[in-house]
């Protein structure tokens, strides 16, 4: 499995066990955050500490899933990025959207 | 530091399921043989732009797509040559739909092109064959609903010092081409 769900209350912490976040894995990826989504997860931390290349498809996969929870008034935080992503998410100007943490703690508490 | 113009040529699968493997190989080869080697930070961007390149391959390649690096003494060119559908876009503000060649060409111009749901890019009309992709302007993503959920054109832009798209109308190929310039 790409990914792995642990919950801490209400949150749902999602590792991304991928080094290679890409267009072989973004609609996968999209769809299972849609299905959390759908199942009732308004919580969500995504650990990206693995992750050592994106693409842009993975980031837009990323948008579409943050697009559905906010719609449903929930909430992402992203933490532990790799220097190489971050700086996708800065090219993008999407660290600027999405919240972004140095840890699952500060991440988790940021939803209180 | 190189005299003549070394090039690395490498011919990619349809299906590209391990990108490291590409984007390592180019990387060695410019640390080997350009000014980018001591560019810790522009050799992060030349990462990215190869990485962007693949997914454009994989995305639009078709049967039959090549990769290729060619090095001079104050140039790293990278050229993505594909055989698939040729690149389109629309005038955002006129709403015109440009393919390649462009007909009627008139004079060159810069357009702001749409080419994909909220995603623009500033373009320039070089030829009835060639364009260019201009930097873009600060976003400011005003909602979430703004935001595109397609950026590969934008990194590569961000990345590169140029990026160029030409279509070769006699043998219909696309030809990618960014360059990174020594400063």
């Amino acid at each position: 499995m790409n990914y792995t769900l642990e919950k801490s209350a209400d949150v749902n912490i999602i590792t991304v066990e991928l080094v290679e976040a890409s267009l072989n894995q973004s609609d996968e990826f999209k769809a299972y955050i849609y299905s959390l989504i759908d199942g009732g997860a308004r919580k969500i931390v995504l650990n990206l500490e693995k992750v050592l290349y994106m693409d842009s498809s993975f980031i837009g996969a990323l948008v579409g899933g943050l697009k559905n929870l906010l719609s449903k008034n929930g909430e992402m935080a992203l933490v532990n990025i790799t220097s190489d992503v971050l700086a996708l998410f800065e090219l993008t100007r999407l660290d600027k959207v999405f919240h972004v943490y140095d840890s699952i703690d500060d991440a988790v508490k940021s939803f209180d | 530091m190189v005299k003549k113009a070394i090039k690395l040529h490498i011919e990619l699968p349809k299906h590209i399921s391990n990108y490291r493997e590409f984007i390592d190989q180019c990387h060695d080869f410019v640390v080997a043989n350009s000014f980018l080697s001591t560019d810790f930070k522009r050799l992060a961007k030349f990462k990215l732009a190869v990485m962007e390149l693949l997914t454009n391959a994989s995305k639009h390649g078709n049967d039959h797509c090549t990769l290729d690096i060619i090095v001079t003494k104050n140039l790293v060119e990278i050229k993505k040559i594909d055989t698939g559908k040729r690149f389109s876009f629309k005038d955002a503000q006129t709403s015109q739909d440009y393919t390649f060649p462009i007909d009627p060409f008139s004079n060159p111009k810069k357009v702001n092109a749409l080419v994909g749901q909220n995603y623009n890019i500033n373009i320039g009309i070089i030829s009835n064959t060639k364009i260019e992709f201009l930097e873009p302007p600060e976003v400011d993503y005003l909602s979430i609903d703004h935001i595109p959920e397609n950026f590969g054109l934008m990194v590569i832009r961000q990345c590169v010092d140029k990026f160029y798209y030409t279509y070769d109308n006699e043998k219909s190929l696309n030809i990618f081409e960014v360059l990174f310039q020594n400063d």
